[in-house]
């Protein structure tokens, strides 16, 4: 079987983890899994973020056989998962207290070939999340699903069910609100999902 | 809960605010943004991309499992075929019963249930039938399928009017279908025949009566082609059990 890399066609990586390729699923999960774990961890937290990731996949993976579209098709199905996800991850927390703890952690360690500058980008990767996390949830999300996965107003408004200007909205009043926290960090904070209502727009 | 009165009310509307536009129609990025959001969309660490091993493995596990479902499909692919056959064969039997062409025995058991159903299939040709049951266009006196006779019981009453039943019958019956569309009759003359050969000749019909019907009873002649005939048609309309007199 010969190998798939990254520079396979997007066509020829659907057919091919269609078909069972775990290497083309490798690639796609390399993809975009990173993505997916930091709008997850932006919109409903870090605790849950893996889990819920890796809910999604399977969901996704369930649902490729099915699957025909460009690659930003495959991004729009694997948010919109994430997000039932998240939204159901969220109901059932409601029935059970719990600790939700703040996205100020300390950075994950590295494997990168400079130790030092995988560490310095991940902890700026960190320091970025940490801070959308902070808009309120609606911006939050917006931002994220426009930044950090890389999706169009029209896509994002798919997601998340509003319209475009409702998301260019949010997206624009969200930059702004970042760069005004960006400059004074100690305004404003925002809770993460643990209401399934709350992922809507105000 | 924390406010956010502050963030949600910023005032978008300063174009100054912003400087670049790196994502199209998402607006101007604020000064100062850029690194910022370049970060959030940094390539993956090594350490978010730990989970690969097992994700390959979770999809291994969903890929395999649409092979378990399989036999459940083809078994209802199989299903759906049979039962499709089934039908067919229902219909042409039906199709076979209701135009007489099974052999005896078959067509009498797709009688005897297909009347049940409301659906009139001929009886088997060794078969003895009631000859209400058998229509000869109005010639003979229509008999309601209930009050006909189930040929296995053999105890019912016979149909009003009706003959032993036997070969004869069905002869007669036969006899008087054949009548019915002989086109040498005509109108009033051939319900004189029909009812003549359905009585065994104790009919009157289209002999001359001793008294003459009214002119209303017996509809406008002049319709009647057979009209021209003294006495037929009188006595045609005059006996309406006959049967109606059919234009040649």
């Amino acid at each position: 079987m010969r190998s798939v890399g990254v520079d396979d066609s997007w066509p020829q990586l659907v057919r091919r983890v269609q078909g069972g390729d775990e290497r083309a699923f490798a690639v796609l999960w390399r993809r975009h899994h990173a993505a997916l774990v930091r709008y997850l961890e932006i919109v409903g937290g870090r605790d849950q973020a893996e889990d819920l990731a890796s809910d999604t996949w399977i969901s996704v993976a369930r649902a490729l056989p099915r699957f025909q579209g460009s690659e930003t098709g495959f991004k729009s199905l694997l948010f919109t998962t994430a997000r039932s996800r998240l939204i159901d991850g969220a109901r059932r927390a409601q029935a059970r207290p719990q600790v939700i703890r703040s996205l100020d952690g300390i950075a994950e360690p590295s494997d990168d070939q400079d130790p030092a500058s995988g560490i310095e980008r991940a902890e700026a990767t960190r320091a970025a999340l940490t801070l959308i996390a902070r808009l309120p949830r609606g911006q939050a999300e917006v931002v994220a699903l426009r930044v950090v996965a890389g999706l169009d107003n029209g896509e994002v408004a798919l997601i998340v069910g509003r319209s475009n200007g409702a998301v260019r909205v949010a997206y624009s009043r969200g930059l702004a609100a970042l760069a005004e926290l960006v400059d004074r960090p100690d305004r404003g904070t925002a809770a993460r999902v643990t209401d399934p209502t709350s992922l809507t727009f105000r | 809960m924390p406010n956010h009165t502050d963030l949600a009310a910023a005032d978008l509307s300063s174009a100054d605010l912003f400087d670049t536009d790196l994502h199209g129609d998402a607006g101007a990025v604020p000064p100062g943004l850029a690194p910022l959001l370049a970060a959030a969309a940094a390539p993956p660490s090594a350490a978010e991309l730990a989970g690969e091993r097992a994700a390959v493995a979770a999809f291994a596990a969903v890929t395999r499992a649409p092979t378990a479902i399989r036999p459940r499909r083809v078994l209802v692919r199989r299903g759906a075929l049979v039962a499709a056959a089934a039908l067919g064969l229902v219909g042409i039997s039906g199709a076979a019963a209701a135009a007489g062409a099974l052999p005896d025995g078959p067509q009498d058991v797709a009688r005897t249930t297909l009347t049940k159903l409301g659906i009139e299939v001929p009886a088997g040709k060794g078969l003895a039938t009631a000859p209400g049951q058998l229509k000869a266009d109005g010639a003979a006196k229509p008999v309601k399928p209930a009050k006909a006779a189930p040929p296995a019981k053999g105890k019912s009453k016979p149909a009003e009017g009706a003959e032993p039943k036997g070969p004869s019958a069905v002869t007669k019956g036969a006899t008087i279908s054949d009548l019915a569309h002989d086109d040498s009759y005509g109108g009033a003359e051939k319900g004189a025949v029909i009812s003549a050969a359905a009585s065994d000749g104790k009919s009157h019909a289209g002999e001359d009566h001793p008294t003459p019907a009214k002119p209303d009873a017996a509809g406008p002649p002049a319709e009647s082609p057979a009209a021209a005939a003294p006495g037929r048609a009188t006595a045609a309309a005059a006996k309406p059990d006959a049967g109606p007199p059919t234009a040649p």
